[in-house]
């Protein structure tokens, strides 16, 4: 059965018509990338699946359940965990907070708990900080935890966000352009980084991504937007050979 | 982080409330009541300031409306020992100073959920809000409530005969509320003190501050990471408001009055101008700039002390200069030395024009404080760090011996 399921979602900003009749499905556990030019309504269709944007017209199901409309809060609380395409920290938060914010959600105590340090409330944070400082190990970025996010080069800012992601316990992780503005070494190195946190979390993966290097490397399937619509679907390889892909993005050929 | 044992707990929770006990007794022998009243204005104002802090510092919601809620708070708690309290006194099987001060706890705790619930019911809608428009909102809201509290008397008594209404009286009107019992001293609005800063750092440093935090620093963000924005905004409010209330019942019973004119947005703007200055975000920031402002303030009241607040901006200005005057000496000895000269000319005319008052000054040094203070350290005079025994502690052992 499908862990997430965009059904003909479409929506509109006034006049514009961002994402038309989008249908992305994604089984447990699979790896799928959304690609496309500027523009094309990637960005918009994870807002929508994140409940930022209630889609105009259309569903979305998110493990058997319909999740159309719900706040984002809610949606973020049933299992879907994601990363900004302009990263979005909490910039004057300590790395370790920023991971531990994930836990606010539940915390295992209430507001006189905390205001009272009872018991319950010492047991319950030194599991969260445990649990985050297990993350941040597992991301390399255990000896800045007491760092403000906002000195961290730009790299371990954005593995510092999957971080924060992870912390929610997803099961499915919406990544926007995770290697934008990285170099090839890098790139590389997040290639490894998503493929091996999918395995290690037992992850379903959908990746928005600009670097083809990344997707043909890791995808199981590709989507290709243009325009706000799905012009391609299919196996990376397929989708390479694609004429309609290959006009989306170079042009038409001159005759 | 941890918990404290629980026999350490009741030991700090004694020694606290008697240092409390002992400072409020020698003070009320030692000290002239003009000190006195001063710094039972300090307290009440890191009250003030402290949970504006966790509502404009901490959740990062812009709020103009702190005098309204200290109004709710204040107004409610007046009238209940106002118009209870004589009766409940007589009535308690206690002894009579037991019985007064029941019915003084009561009355603030009564303050204290009447502004949490105006907190509620203003924040709700206006929470949708940001920034400057959330500024406004709430801005208008405390001067709907010192609105109602003018017109509440003659609206409760317009279904009574003509002759029964001048003399009907519940919350006084513009005329103000006069003859509440004195209650408040140095103990209790000290005790709040003590509370509000504990309540507001304990809770900073949780999963529920950390949630308030996130959501100054990113909404979006903080939404995304399964934060409900609205409650934790909300709560915020509604904290900070009850404290507010707590303040304003203890300014009710000290003072011994209640009047709407003290509670005018330009209470909520002093209010404001003290977690700013202090840095928002920092607790010791807000209490330092309280007892700061609040002296300053009563300085200024006088020529010689206003002189003396002048002759130190000057100075201070001089002494952070010196560097950038590097290699122009000269210039820098003409510039402060015409400043401090024409100061004292300035000061010579004003002692034989107006004599001793000249406490109009504050407003204008305070708008020149908060000017410089943007221009120069825009994250106040701490930013968000806090002084603890720790830091000290590990300041000094980094210290070169």
């Amino acid at each position: 059965m499908a862990l997430v399921e965009m059904k003909s979602c479409s929506i509109r900003f006034g006049g514009l018509l961002a994402v038309a009749n989008c249908c992305v499905k994604l089984d447990a556990g699979e790896l799928v990338s959304v690609i496309g030019p500027n523009g094309a309504g990637k960005t918009t269709s994870f807002n929508m699946m994140t409940g930022v944007y209630k889609p105009t017209e259309g569903r979305v199901f998110f493990d058997g359940r319909d999740i159309t409309g719900l706040p984002t809060y809610q949606i973020a609380r049933l299992g879907i965990g994601r990363t900004f395409q302009n990263i979005r920290l909490f910039k004057e938060m300590t790395v370790l907070d920023n991971v531990r914010t994930s836990f606010c959600a539940h915390p295992g105590y209430g507001v006189p708990g905390s205001v009272l340090r009872t018991a319950r409330f010492s047991t319950s944070e030194a599991t969260i900080e445990a649990e985050s400082m297990r993350l941040l190990e597992l991301l390399k970025l255990d000896r800045f935890a007491h760092e403000v996010s906002k000195n961290l080069s730009y790299g371990d800012q954005r593995r510092l966000e999957i971080a924060r992601a992870l912390a929610l316990k997803p099961k499915l992780l919406l990544l926007d352009e995770p290697t934008s503005g990285m170099n090839p070494t890098e790139t590389h190195e997040v290639t490894q980084l998503v493929a091996f946190l999918r395995k290690e979390f037992d992850l379903t993966i959908l990746l928005i991504e600009h670097d083809m290097s990344l997707v043909m490397a890791i995808s199981d399937r590709v989507v290709v937007l243009d325009g706000g619509v799905t012009i391609a679907e299919g196996r990376p390889e397929d989708i390479q050979r694609n004429p309609k892909v290959i006009e989306a993005y170079l042009g038409e050929p001159v005759e | 982080m941890g918990s404290m044992s629980f026999m350490r707990r009741i030991a700090w929770t004694v020694g606290v409330l008697g240092v409390l006990w002992g400072t409020d007794a020698v003070l009320g022998k030692s000290v002239n009541p003009y000190i006195y009243d001063i710094i039972i204005r300090i307290g009440i104002t890191i009250v003030l300031a402290v949970s504006l802090n966790l509502i404009n510092g901490f959740t990062g919601q812009f709020s103009l409306g702190h005098a309204g809620f200290m109004a709710v708070g204040g107004y409610t708690a007046g009238a209940i020992t106002y118009h209870l309290g004589p009766h409940w006194v007589a009535t308690l099987p206690f002894p009579a100073g037991v019985s007064h001060v029941m019915v003084f706890l009561v009355a603030l705790l009564c303050g204290a959920l009447a502004a949490a619930i105006a907190g509620l019911v203003v924040g709700v809608p206006s929470l949708r809000l940001k920034g400057d428009y959330l500024a406004i909102a709430t801005l208008g809201f405390g001067e709907i409530i010192r609105v109602m509290i003018i017109n509440l008397d003659q609206m409760l008594s317009a279904s009574r005969p003509a002759a029964e209404r001048n003399d009907f009286m519940f919350i006084g009107g513009a005329k103000g509320l006069s003859g509440i019992p004195h209650y408040s001293n140095f103990f209790w609005v000290y005790l709040a003190g003590v509370c509000v800063v504990l309540m507001v750092r304990n809770l900073v440093r949780s999963s529920h501050g950390r949630a308030f935090i996130a959501v100054r620093e990113d909404e979006t963000a903080a939404g995304a990471m399964g934060i409900n924005t609205t409650r934790t905004k909300v709560l915020a409010f509604v904290i900070g408001s009850a404290w507010a209330g707590i303040a304003g019942g203890l300014h009710g019973h000290f003072i011994q009055g209640l009047y709407p004119n003290d509670f005018t947005f330009l209470q909520s703007i002093d209010v404001v101008v003290v977690v700013v200055l202090g840095g928002t975000g920092s607790l010791t920031g807000s209490v330092v700039t309280a007892a700061l402002l609040r002296i300053v303030e009563n300085v200024l009241r006088t020529l010689p002390g206003a002189s003396a607040v002048l002759y130190l901006f000057i100075l201070g200005g001089a002494w952070a200069s010196w560097s950038k005057f590097e290699g122009r000496r000269r210039a820098w000895v003409i510039q402060f030395g015409s400043f401090i000269i024409g100061l004292t000319i300035l000061l010579v005319l004003a002692n034989s024009w107006m004599v001793a008052r000249i406490a109009f000054l504050r407003g204008v040094l305070y708008a020149l404080l908060l000017i410089l203070l943007m221009l120069n350290r825009p994250q106040g005079l701490l930013g968000k760090s806090e002084l603890s025994f720790a830091g000290l502690r590990r300041r000094l052992s980094r210290a070169p011996s």
